[in-house]
């Protein structure tokens, strides 16, 4: 977890516990606490914030893009709908999640942000005919509508475009996809509904190889 | 005239039935025992065909389980399961504090 600990986070006291502080403190040692919007951006000003825990609010998380177009933002929210999801295409960087006391999952999207960090990539990807995929969210969208995903066809496109630069292999889509019990037919008919929902050219087959994503 | 009247008939019943069905709107009601509490809620077990049934089987709920002061309700549109993000999330979502 050596990858947290440079690590500068900030949250809202008012949002979160002492019990959330030990937590974050455990991972981290720049741990930043504010009460108001006002102090927010002050420590965004003055401070360099890579990660910012809130509550779901479209207007502050607009103010933070505009003074940090890196900043890492982790919104919590009792229950997500299309909305946030589709407002969260124009903030970028945005993961949203609906229970912060869920240490796994947390830590598991702490280090998902560290990642991002690093590579300076967004989790936005742009795909064609109007595609969009949210590599945080797992969502993908066309027109500013979700389209939906089996656990499969989520599993195996996030798989893809996460590894955008590569081809992943047969072997590697059986172990992550089907916990090595896929069969061609099935894989066959897993591609085809992905690109009936999208399009042909998003996945290629490499023959004797695999597939990749095409971005 | 009447066998054409017929046919016109059937041909728009058809083509009313392909293309001018209006897309299905389910809401699901999903109640908060508690305000301060909003990760716990329980989800009706079936869905409304309008806002205002989710609404009034809510309120008859809360009013049924005596929870009038401390419960509120929240109606959520089309409401399906997100595989990526393991969730259930609806198109909209609108509360009984919301005006």
């Amino acid at each position: 977890m050596n990858e947290l600990k440079y690590l500068n986070v900030c949250y809202n006291s008012k949002e979160n516990d002492e019990k959330f502080h030990e937590l974050i403190s455990t991972y981290t040692n720049n741990v930043f606490k504010y009460n108001n919007q006002d102090e927010l951006i002050d420590l965004i000003n003055n401070e360099e914030i890579h990660l910012v825990i809130t509550k779901y609010n479209f207007e502050l998380l607009k103010q933070i893009r505009v003074l940090n177009n890196q900043i890492q933002i982790i919104a919590f929210l009792d229950k997500i709908n299309h909305t946030h999801l589709i407002e969260s295409l124009e903030i970028e960087y945005v993961k949203f999640i609906q229970e912060l006391n869920c240490v796994n999952e947390f830590i598991y999207i702490l280090k998902d942000c560290v990642k991002n960090i690093d590579s300076q990539k967004s989790n936005i990807r742009k795909l064609k005919n109007n595609f969009i995929y949210d590599i945080y969210n797992k969502t993908l969208f066309k027109n500013n509508k979700i389209i939906s995903l089996t656990k499969r066809e989520s599993l195996f496109l996030g798989l893809l475009i996460k590894e955008y630069n590569r081809a992943i292999s047969y072997e590697e889509i059986n172990k992550e996809i089907w916990n090595n019990t896929m069969t061609q037919d099935a894989l066959r008919s897993l591609v085809k509904e992905i690109r009936k929902k999208t399009y042909k050219e998003l996945i290629i087959n490499i023959s004797g190889i695999g597939y990749r994503i095409d971005l | 005239m009447l066998k054409n009247l017929l046919l016109i008939g059937c041909a728009a019943f058809l083509l009313n039935g392909c293309f001018g069905g209006e897309k299905e709107t389910k809401w699901t009601a999903f109640i908060y025992p508690t305000k301060e509490d909003t990760k716990k809620y329980v989800k009706s077990p079936m869905t409304f065909s309008s806002l205002e049934e989710c609404k009034k089987v809510s309120i008859l709920e809360i009013q049924n389980q005596k929870l009038e002061n401390i419960a509120f309700f929240k109606c959520g549109l089309n409401c399906t399961f997100h595989e990526g993000m393991k969730t259930e999330v609806c198109e909209q979502m609108l509360s009984s504090t919301d005006k």
